[in-house]
């Protein structure tokens, strides 16, 4: 249906599609990320447990502390390195071959990461809310709760992506992201609250996190299990708010880029 | 020149601003560090020919000469800073998406088929890419898949595909959309003497079959010999030569004379004559022929040795382009 209005969608479709069967014909890096969240969760389930015993803030239990970093993991986790991948293509020179084919590079590429993204979050889901009940010992207050957080995941997770996209834009002038990804990464574990809900945080550091996109990406999804996240249409809001800000900056980033390649070569 | 040609180049030039490199010692490199200098490069200077449907030409030079500046801008990757260039009657740099259904790439160190799937998903990709309807796509890749040999490779993951079988899959895979014109940058880098072989052929049948014109640039001269009929020359960003390949080989005025028998004893000395290669019943000899006539050369060695055999052949190309190359440097 979608085709025959969009007919070029197709391909898109297809680059999705061939992304999730690439996931799938590959899956080491996926069990690699099954084991290593099993660990995170085993560590901070026992660390949450024995703060407990002293006192959380906010009347926070260790069980909800314990299904809020199952939800942030599997929104972190579930986030394709669409970024890293594009960092590697440009700086092999790969980006100027890549435009000789009747295809736009930014949207193959989020297409190609829609796949994996589905394909991750489907996959991880389980292995993120198993471990958490096993861990919690608990189900959340309110099970419906995971429903919710799904679609609100889903949303965070595309704007994620697309803010990764525009990070893996600025190879064409760094050469070498690393940096930069790892202060952005940085800054998603703190403002975005990955670990801890952000009320733990300093007030003045909420303040500033509030004109950043990192809540929406992790805190704000997985703050329905905790009974915090804020209405539907407030959500939406601010994920579509902070997709646009990735996707105009993706855009104008690529198309400097783009004028630079045609002046200095790829 | 033809308004119908398949590739038209007119006074093509492109150059690159370039960060020069800082003099020796610290301060100048301070210096550079927050004020960096250029200077400008000529990669193209000037360039015209132009490649008439269904010709296969290799397009040759030394390192830097300007052939991926040149293949970069017929295929729209790069804007020239002057010149016209026409692909298909399209301006590559202004109608590149329009292009790209009408043109295939091959580059024989980069890869477009997807390296932990089979080969045939790659392929069903690319139709989806050209917006080919199913059952053409399926027609053109039988056919493919019969002329080079792929019905067990389609199923097989690109990575357990030996160089060879990947660089058929990746010729393949251009030709999926049927392009007009096929431009070729090493492809058989890597490969061995048979798949080399075997490239060669399918590249020549195909462009023979379908009327594909070839644009193929390459290190290794047997590519040419074996695929091309005419070479373009480029040099410092210009048209050094243009001409058939047949031409080319007899430009040096030499031949190759080979010889087999008992020739221990046999030595030319003639004017005009060198020996390239000396083995116990061979001997191959090079024969200025401006110098002295073949026809000579021949009547000296049967009246001074038992000849079982003889041949004379062109200088292979390799030769020929070196001593362009020379010529050039010399100049």
């Amino acid at each position: 249906m979608i085709t025959r209005f969009f007919p070029r969608s197709a391909k898109y479709a297809a680059w999705s599609w061939l992304s999730l069967r690439e996931l799938r014909a590959a899956p080491a890096e996926l069990y690699g990320t099954a084991l290593f969240f099993a660990t995170i969760l085993l560590v901070f389930s026992s660390l949450w447990r024995k703060a407990a015993e002293v006192g959380l803030p906010l009347g926070l239990g260790s069980a909800e502390l314990v299904w809020y970093l199952a939800a942030t993991e599997w929104l972190l986790m579930s986030t394709p390195n669409v970024h890293l991948d594009m960092a590697e293509e440009i700086r092999r020179g790969d980006v100027a071959y890549a435009l000789l084919r009747p295809v736009s590079y930014l949207s193959a590429h989020c297409a190609r990461a829609v796949g994996q993204l589905v394909l991750r979050l489907t996959l991880l889901a389980p292995v993120a809310f198993g471990l958490a009940a096993l861990f919690a010992q608990a189900l959340p207050a309110r099970p419906a709760a995971l429903l919710q957080l799904a679609g609100y995941g889903l949303g965070a997770c595309c704007m994620a992506t697309l803010f990764r996209v525009a990070l893996g834009l600025t190879a064409f002038w760094l050469h070498d992201i690393s940096p930069l990804h790892w202060i952005w990464q940085k800054l998603s574990f703190v403002l975005g609250g990955l670990m801890l809900p952000l009320p733990f945080l300093p007030e003045a550091l909420q303040r500033f996190a509030a004109f950043t996109p990192f809540p929406n990406m992790l805190y704000v999804p997985a703050s329905v299990l905790t009974g915090a996240a804020p209405s539907v249409t407030r959500v939406l809001a601010q994920q579509l708010l902070w997709s646009g800000v990735a996707l105009v900056t993706s855009v104008w980033l690529f198309s400097r880029a783009r004028r630079a390649m045609e002046l200095n070569g790829g | 020149m033809s308004s119908a040609a398949a590739i038209l180049v007119d006074q093509l030039k492109k150059s690159f601003r370039v960060r020069t490199s800082p003099a020796r010692g610290v301060r100048s490199r301070l210096r550079n560090l927050f004020s960096p200098a250029f200077h400008t490069q000529q990669a193209v200077n000037g360039i015209s020919f132009s490649i008439q449907p269904g010709e296969r030409v290799a397009f040759i030079g030394p390192n830097g000469a300007g052939k991926s500046t040149t293949l970069k801008m017929l295929t729209g990757i790069l804007r020239p800073d002057s010149g016209r260039a026409e692909v298909c009657g399209l301006s590559p740099w202004a109608q590149r998406e329009r292009l790209a259904y009408r043109m295939g790439a091959v580059f024989g160190q980069r890869s477009q088929l997807w390296y932990h799937l089979p080969t045939q998903d790659s392929f069903d990709l690319l139709s989806h890419v050209y917006e080919l309807p199913r059952a053409l796509y399926q027609q053109r890749l039988q056919a493919l898949s019969n002329s080079f040999e792929l019905e067990e490779l389609r199923r097989k993951p690109v990575r357990s595909l030996s160089l060879g079988e990947r660089m058929r899959c990746e010729i393949a895979a251009s030709l999926l959309h049927a392009p007009e014109i096929l431009f070729l940058d090493e492809p058989s880098i890597g490969l061995d003497a048979s798949a080399k072989h075997t490239i060669r052929q399918l590249l020549r049948d195909r462009s023979s079959n379908d009327g594909a014109t070839l644009l193929l640039t390459s290190h290794d001269t047997a590519d040419i010999e074996s695929v091309c009929d005419r070479v373009i020359v480029i040099h410092h960003g210009s048209v050094l030569l243009d001409e058939p390949v047949r031409s080319l080989k007899q430009r040096l005025n030499t031949k190759r004379l080979t010889l087999h028998g008992d020739l221990n004893d046999l030595s030319v000395a003639l004017p005009g004559v060198s020996v390239i290669e000396r083995a116990p019943l061979q001997l191959t000899l090079e024969i200025a022929t401006q110098v002295t006539p073949v026809a000579r050369v021949v009547e000296h060695v049967l009246s001074r040795a038992n000849i079982e055999d003889l041949s004379v052949e062109d200088p292979p190309l390799e030769a020929v382009v070196r001593a362009l190359y020379e010529q050039e440097k010399a100049s």
